[in-house]
């Protein structure tokens, strides 16, 4: 990779016990640096890594671009990371409705806009990080409980049957990519 | 919390890894009030799986419908009672009954359930014959492993039974001809395991106390009789207590 970007280098706190660091560049350019605990809680980069033989020798001479993460999302996984990285892993599940108390430090780091949760969830779906995307379904969970319907369709911005006709029509009614 | 477009719809637009995983966290009572908002909800609601341990629908005066965390006492959160089970289509153990049901409600009700996920399938009113001629062509009581009814019944609903594996039924009357029926057809099907019919032995006399002695009867600890009975492919015991019959695989 020989373009470094002019961007500020956000930082992480460095693991004084595995001083192995990698660089990742976010979609606009930011670079991010994610120690090697951290960034195995996504499969996606992992994988990645993995495939690209990156080392201690020279993953900081080798950034990772992420062209679907942007860097506000992006500053948010690293935070995630960073903090989980050395989390024991959680059971397996098998019945409804799974049960665990979101921390307060996460609970934090996800009140956020409707509209950023829902990047921040395909930026978590992209990567693959499993803790992430738990953490997010249980704040857009907690969201829905004891709502009506109508409490509901405010919330998670449902529109309703005629709404959703007309968009179809209007859809239809659209040229398409030739016309 | 702002809104979200609909293309940004935290429920509607997401991938579908994210949909399948949030629905673990909504519970029974968020799912139906979901599947309320709009159809295209509603379609997301019934397509995601719902494993529940334990559901039961009783629909009298008041309608009562429990899951394993939640009790509902009425029903403001469905439009008809198959939305329960089409939300729940994972239920493996279903209670169900209510004056308020007709044949097409349990019809309708346990056509929405898997019948692979079903454990159990527990009666708790009285079923019109109208009803058990309808319901006995279900795939889900063709399937289901275990067939209770909690109210004692005219007689034994053997259409119903057609395929059962245990069973348990009160009864009022058991006549020579049905425990007859029971001992030549049920006894010998591949995939019986128990059965227990709960009648009064008085109402079985005398023909109970001629097949028990005909059959070299044992009494047991408890005072009551067991006969075992070589059949062409199975080997069964009945036990005829005061209270019930009971017919058990051994072999």
């Amino acid at each position: 990779m020989s373009v470094e970007p002019e961007v500020p280098i956000v930082q992480v706190e460095e693991v004084r016990e595995n001083p192995v660091l990698y660089k990742i560049i976010s979609s606009d350019n930011h670079v991010f640096t994610i120690s090697e605990h951290a960034v195995k809680l996504s499969k996606t980069l992992w994988d990645l890594i993995t495939n690209l033989g990156l080392t201690a020798e020279n993953a900081l001479d080798n950034p990772i671009p992420v062209e679907n993460v942007n860097g506000k999302n992006m500053e948010t996984i690293v935070q995630f990371c960073e903090r989980h990285k050395y989390d024991e892993e959680e059971p397996e599940y098998t019945n409804y409705i799974r049960e665990f108390v979101l921390p307060e430090w996460d609970r934090q780091l996800l009140s956020i806009d409707n509209e950023e949760l829902f990047q921040l969830i395909l930026a978590t779906n992209y990567l693959d990080i499993q803790k992430l995307m738990d953490y997010c379904c249980r704040v857009i969970g907690d969201m829905a409980k004891d709502k009506t319907p109508e409490e509901l369709r405010i919330i998670y911005g449902i529109p309703t049957d005629a709404e959703d006709d007309a968009l179809e029509r209007s859809a239809s009614d659209s040229p398409g990519p030739s016309g | 919390m702002s809104q979200t477009s609909r293309n940004k719809n935290l429920l509607l637009s997401t991938p579908y890894l994210f949909q399948r995983q949030l629905f673990d966290f909504l519970s029974l009572k968020t799912r139906l009030n979901l599947r309320k908002c709009s159809k295209r909800c509603q379609a997301l609601v019934d397509n995601m799986p719902l494993t529940i341990d334990s559901l039961e629908i009783f629909a009298s005066r008041s309608v009562l419908i429990k899951s394993k965390s939640e009790i509902e006492t009425n029903d403001k959160i469905v439009n008809s009672y198959s939305d329960v089970t089409e939300a729940a289509n994972e239920t493996r153990r279903f209670f169900v009954g209510g004056d308020f049901l007709t044949s097409e409600d349990y019809c309708e009700l346990l056509s929405c359930l898997k019948p692979e996920k079903l454990q159990s399938i527990n009666f708790l009113g009285i079923i019109t014959k109208d009803a058990s001629h309808k319901i006995a062509l279900l795939e889900q009581i063709k399937r289901v492993p275990t067939i209770i009814f909690f109210n004692t019944l005219d007689r034994v609903p053997f259409e119903i039974l057609s395929n059962t594996p245990k069973f348990y039924i009160p009864v009022e009357n058991f006549s020579k001809f049905e425990f007859n029926r029971v001992v030549e057809q049920y006894l010998q099907r591949d995939n019986f395991v128990i059965g227990r019919i709960v009648v009064r032995k008085e109402r079985m006399e005398p023909w109970i106390t001629a097949f028990l002695m005909k059959n070299a009867a044992v009494k047991t600890d408890d005072g009551s009789m067991t006969v075992t009975l070589e059949g062409p492919k199975f080997k069964n015991t009945v036990n005829v207590g005061e209270r019930s019959i009971l017919f058990r695989r051994t072999i």
